[in-house]
């Protein structure tokens, strides 16, 4: 299955890079499976890449959320704490935010 | 209360100048006398520029022996350029203080390439190359540099000098007719100039300039964008349930995809997508891409 990918700016915020992920899923018919800093020379500094997979038109998944947490958070809570609202978890990464490395989770509402 | 008040001033000086000294007794290693000078001297040059002359003489053309001639030259004056620059280096990090004043290292960065280093031999060799030190400026911007550390500096002329060198090594594997010590001469001086600090200015110029380039290929949504990206995919969404592709296939076409009535229904999306994730990366064919979808009607 053919995979996209794309380059969001680390230096902008989390709700501003949430939209960004959000424009590539709707307006490619897509969804994202993966979303990390990137070591990439094409990404600049301070770049995430997001890597996305193809959805049948129709499909389209809900929207993706994302939530930064805290220095010394635990990763595992967190993710429970998600699962338990009923959203599945995308994917947990080290991302650039606003030109910090903060650790994002990625999660969905199930449909 | 005074007599303790004094000693600690004392102690304190004392500590300074201490530790003042230590930094000013800090030296590398010995360096073998073999390789603590330049080797190739100006005679030598003179010497060999003439057998090169001669040898490739129309009139006597020895390709073989031109070859030699022109290899010694340039390996000669890479090992004295290779010198110097360990001694420009070794000066730039004993001055790196002065790279944190701005104004001090704008001068700095602006000197010629003989202020630093081993005056005398750097002339001699500039001389051979036929280059000024001077009149090799590049325009400054105080805000960039000032953002650069002395050592991204460093790293870009060593970064600029590895890439010449490679340059040259390679050219040398051919014949004195295919690069002749003329085009070796031109190269070298784009060596010797790669290791000073205008070089290494130069290097990290253009590699924000590429890292600026590289950031137009960043996916910039905004809430409007995101508004209208989720229309269309719901248009898309009624697309497939009607099973009518024929707004999408207009839509297509116009965006140069080689499509009609006859592609299949997972190319045609597949195709769209291949356009989607194209103008995601790119500004203008994003602006295309939404003129056009409204065109052919797939979003009102």
């Amino acid at each position: 299955m053919p995979t996209a990918s794309h380059f969001v700016d680390g230096t902008k915020t989390l709700a501003e890079q949430e939209t960004d992920l959000n424009d590539m899923e709707q307006l490619g018919a897509q969804k994202v499976t993966s979303y990390a800093e990137s070591t990439k020379p094409a990404a600049g500094d301070k770049g995430n890449e997001a890597l996305l997979q193809p959805v049948p038109f129709g499909q389209q998944p809900p929207p993706l959320e994302l939530i930064a947490l805290a220095a010394g958070d635990d990763v595992a809570k967190a993710i429970a704490a998600q699962v338990s609202q009923g959203k599945t978890v995308v994917f947990h990464e080290t991302c650039w935010v606003e030109s910090k490395e903060t650790l994002v989770i990625g999660v969905r509402k199930q449909k | 209360m005074i007599y303790t008040m004094s000693f600690c001033r004392v102690t304190a000086a004392l500590l300074v100048l201490g530790m003042t000294g230590c930094i000013a007794r800090i030296k590398g290693p010995a360096v073998p006398k073999s390789i603590s000078t330049p080797v190739y001297k100006d005679s030598d040059f003179s010497g060999d520029v003439a057998n090169y002359r001669a040898a490739t003489d129309p009139a006597k053309l020895d390709l073989v022996a031109a070859k030699a001639y022109r290899d010694r030259i340039v390996y000669g004056m890479m090992a004295d350029i290779e010198y110097l620059f360990r001694d420009y280096e070794g000066n730039l990090f004993i001055n790196s203080a002065k790279f944190n004043i701005g104004g001090d290292f704008l001068e700095l960065g602006l000197s010629t390439a003989a202020t630093l280093g081993n005056g005398a031999r750097t002339k001699t060799i500039l001389s051979a190359l036929g280059s000024a030190a001077a009149g090799n400026r590049i325009s400054i911007d105080k805000n960039f540099f000032r953002q650069r550390t002395f050592e991204a500096i460093v790293n870009a002329m060593e970064a600029r000098r590895s890439a010449v060198e490679k340059r040259i090594l390679d050219q040398l594997q051919k014949s004195a007719d295919l690069y002749p010590f003329e085009a070796a001469l031109k190269d070298l001086r784009e060596y010797f100039f790669a290791g000073t600090l205008e070089g290494g200015l130069t290097e990290l110029q253009q590699e924000t300039g590429a890292a600026a380039r590289t950031n137009l290929h960043r996916v910039e949504a905004t809430k409007e964008m995101l508004t209208e990206a989720t229309a269309i995919n719901h248009s898309l969404a009624k697309i497939s349930t009607t099973k009518d592709y024929s707004k999408l296939i207009k839509f297509l076409r116009a965006m140069g995809k080689n499509v009609d009535d006859k592609t299949s229904e997972s190319d045609l999306q597949q195709a769209y997508r291949d356009v989607a994730n194209a103008a995601l990366d790119d500004p203008e064919l994003m602006k295309k891409f939404r003129e056009e979808i409204k065109k052919a009607g797939v979003i009102p």
